[in-house]
């Protein structure tokens, strides 16, 4: 089910608007991501979208249907909260029973209802848990059943919120790994909000950049990784640093020293050098940039050295460090700039 | 006191083992603490209580039992259960009420309402009594008005009614509010997703999940409202036979050197409260996992 929001506010009192206007066009059978900093708006979106939270102004559509005014209850979402929200007196067979049992006239018989949440619990790989309670299980396996309790009713749409957020590391790494698997298994449209980059990177098909209630972008992880339209997402997404530089010509200039960077059309005037760690490399040219590494560390992607640039502004890059180098702190370096993205303003 | 309730509840059987462990007093230090708080129950506490059964016992099991015969004792029996029967289904209706609208819904004066909860804690019952005296009674403000329509509020039952629903209102809401707010809403906001209806949600997700902290709201409301005096003296007008509860009955036989009735009656209601607390403590005993798991997520 395509899922699409147009031009959505939603303020709280007098506060600055949770969404200042978001549009958002989720497509049938996708995975996306809403990704932002704490407070960027995303629970607020993701409750819009679900109707636990009415839009100020704007419209939700499911498909061509207007869901904006449908009540919840009738708007056929699966919804995963952070905190799993299981009911705690329930067993886990009835958990995942409750939203198949309420159903009123159209309620399924009792040997349709027990077989589908066999299937589901099959599904989320906790068949022996039926007659538990959420208390006698672990935060991982308490996640799998809200999330075979979402899908029970066969939602237009599934939204989870953060619902990895409080999950220890090595959970984390298996139920992101479940969740892409069910999602590929039933072709469900699926929301999930974090605010971790790595786990939208890797779980997402396209990723959505929230900040202060605006959307900054929508990519695939590597659109919004390799070609960031903002300053904004090419900071939050992915390792970088900045430098101040000044745009004159069409070329790129750091304290006078032409970069071999493209000005890329920019207009003239102080700019923004935003650099991967690969962008920037270690070189002998004695007319290179020079500076002194601060600092050497072990990133998930390989070595990292902090290199603080001789000169008045002491600018700190971060420089990848190619297998086989050796670089210690204190050491002086020469350091070559070979790509990088220029944004308007300063850093 | 309905706090310390809920901290026995959620300390539930203590996996740590003996509190000796942890704390590092000096073994004389802590028998002595151990010590001064066992002779203040023993004479606080257990001391009259048992003077309470041992003057109610003093004439024997056929006068104890003769103290019961009386007419006057029935009806007050009869009135006070009649009185604590509709007072708690209304408290549990208002607890209820009260602690779902502070706990889960942000409003302005949500904080005068709370301390309003509170309000019959800190006034004195027979100031509670007065003013319903004030506004209902014979020369109050509703009086004439009442009088008019037909309808007798004080000295009567449901100024009875009235006074103790005033005095027993926070012992329900108390119990539930932090519970509630502990609890937040995504339970129900999990349910409403699932397609299930506002009265199913309630019955099913909400009062489950506070069943405990109700059970016990309601198991004191029940004692104060089958025990209150103050507010119930001024309002009942102590007619015989009519106007007069358990409590009231106790201190006109008690005023009417008729010891022996008055113990009897004493002890029935002393009885009624070590009832309540066993019930707690066994219900306590009985689902102490459910209790702790009620309490976590
Ligand atoms: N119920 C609410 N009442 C008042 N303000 C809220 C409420 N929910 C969210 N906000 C505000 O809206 C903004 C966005 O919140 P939220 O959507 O929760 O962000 P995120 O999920 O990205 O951390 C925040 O500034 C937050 O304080
Ligand atoms: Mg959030």
């Amino acid at each position: 089910m395509q899922v699409r929001a147009i031009g959505i506010v939603k303020e709280f009192g007098a506060a600055a608007a949770a969404l200042a206007g978001v549009d958002l066009d989720v497509r049938s059978g996708e995975l996306m991501a809403l990704l932002g900093p704490s407070g960027s708006g995303k629970t607020t979106l993701l409750r819009v979208i679900a109707g636990l939270e009415a839009p100020d102004r704007g419209r939700i559509l499911f498909g061509d249907e207007d869901a904006t005014t449908i009540p919840v209850r009738k708007r056929g979402v699966g919804f995963v909260f952070q905190h799993y929200a299981l009911f705690r007196h329930m067993s886990v067979f009835e958990n995942i029973a409750f939203g198949l049992k309420v159903r009123g006239r159209e309620r399924p018989s009792r040997d349709e209802i027990r077989s589908r949440v066999t299937r589901l619990l099959a599904l989320v790989q906790l068949e022996e848990y039926g007659q538990r309670r959420p208390s006698q299980l672990s935060g991982g396996q308490r996640q799998r059943i809200a999330l075979a309790r979402a899908l029970a009713v066969e939602p237009r749409v599934l939204l989870l919120d953060e619902p990895f957020g409080a999950l220890d590391a090595r959970v984390r790494r298996d139920l992101r790994r479940s969740l892409r698997e069910i999602h590929d298994a039933t072709g469900q449209t699926t929301i999930f909000v974090t605010h971790d980059q790595d786990e939208a990177l890797e779980l997402a098909d396209r990723v959505t950049i929230l900040n202060g209630g605006r959307i900054e972008q929508t990519g695939t992880p590597d659109e919004v990784h390799d070609t960031p339209s903002s300053a904004f997402v090419m900071s939050f997404v992915g390792e970088s640093t900045s430098l101040p530089v000044r745009i004159l010509d069409g070329t790129v200039r750091f304290r006078d020293r032409v970069l071999g960077v493209p000005g890329e059309g920019g207009r003239d005037g102080p700019a923004a050098l935003y650099l991967r760690p690969w962008d920037v490399a270690f070189t002998d040219s004695d007319t290179a940039l020079a500076g002194t590494v601060a600092m050497v560390r072990r990133a998930a992607g390989g070595r990292r050295a902090e290199v603080k640039l001789d000169g008045p502004g002491q600018e700190v890059v971060e420089v990848g460090i190619p297998v086989g180098r050796s670089v210690a702190r204190g050491e002086t370096v020469r350091l070559e700039i070979r790509g990088g993205r220029i944004f308007a303003g300063r850093p | 006191m309905p706090a310390g309730i809920l901290a026995t509840l959620k300390g539930g059987p203590d996996p740590a083992g003996p509190i000796g462990g942890v704390t590092s007093e000096p073994a004389l230090v802590r028998r002595l603490l151990i010590g001064i708080a066992l002779v203040f129950l023993a004479f606080f506490l257990v001391l009259p209580l048992a003077t309470v059964f041992v003057e109610a016992f003093r004439g024997g099991l056929r006068t104890y039992r003769a103290a019961f015969q009386d007419p006057d004792a029935l009806s007050a029996i009869w009135l006070t259960l009649t009185v604590a029967a509709i007072v708690v289904p209304l408290n549990m209706v208002f607890g209820l009420a009260a602690a779902w609208a502070v706990a889960k819904f942000d409003f302005r004066g949500k904080s005068l309402l709370v301390t309003l909860i509170d309000l019959p804690f800190s006034v004195s019952p027979v100031v509670a009594g007065l003013a319903f005296v004030l506004l209902f009674g014979a020369q109050g403000l509703a009086g004439p008005w009442l009088a008019d329509a037909g309808i007798r509020i004080i000295f009567s039952l449901p100024g009875i009614v009235l006074a103790t629903v005033f005095v027993t209102f926070p012992f329900i809401a108390r119990e539930l509010i932090p519970l509630m707010q502990d609890q937040g809403t995504s339970d129900e906001e999990a349910a409403l997703t699932l397609g299930a209806p506002g009265w199913r949600i309630f019955l099913r997700v909400t009062v489950p999940n506070v069943k405990w902290a109700l059970l016990y709201g309601v198991l004191l409301c029940n004692a104060r409202a089958m025990g209150e005096f103050g507010a119930v003296a001024v309002v009942s007008g102590h007619i015989r036979g009519l106007t007069n509860t358990m409590p009231l009955h106790v201190e006109i036989l008690y005023n009417e050197y008729n010891l022996v009735g008055a113990f009897a009656m004493a002890s029935l209601l002393a009885g009624l409260a070590l009832v309540t607390l066993a019930v707690k403590s066994f219900l306590e005993w009985r689902y102490a996992g459910s209790i702790a798991s009620a309490s976590a997520r």
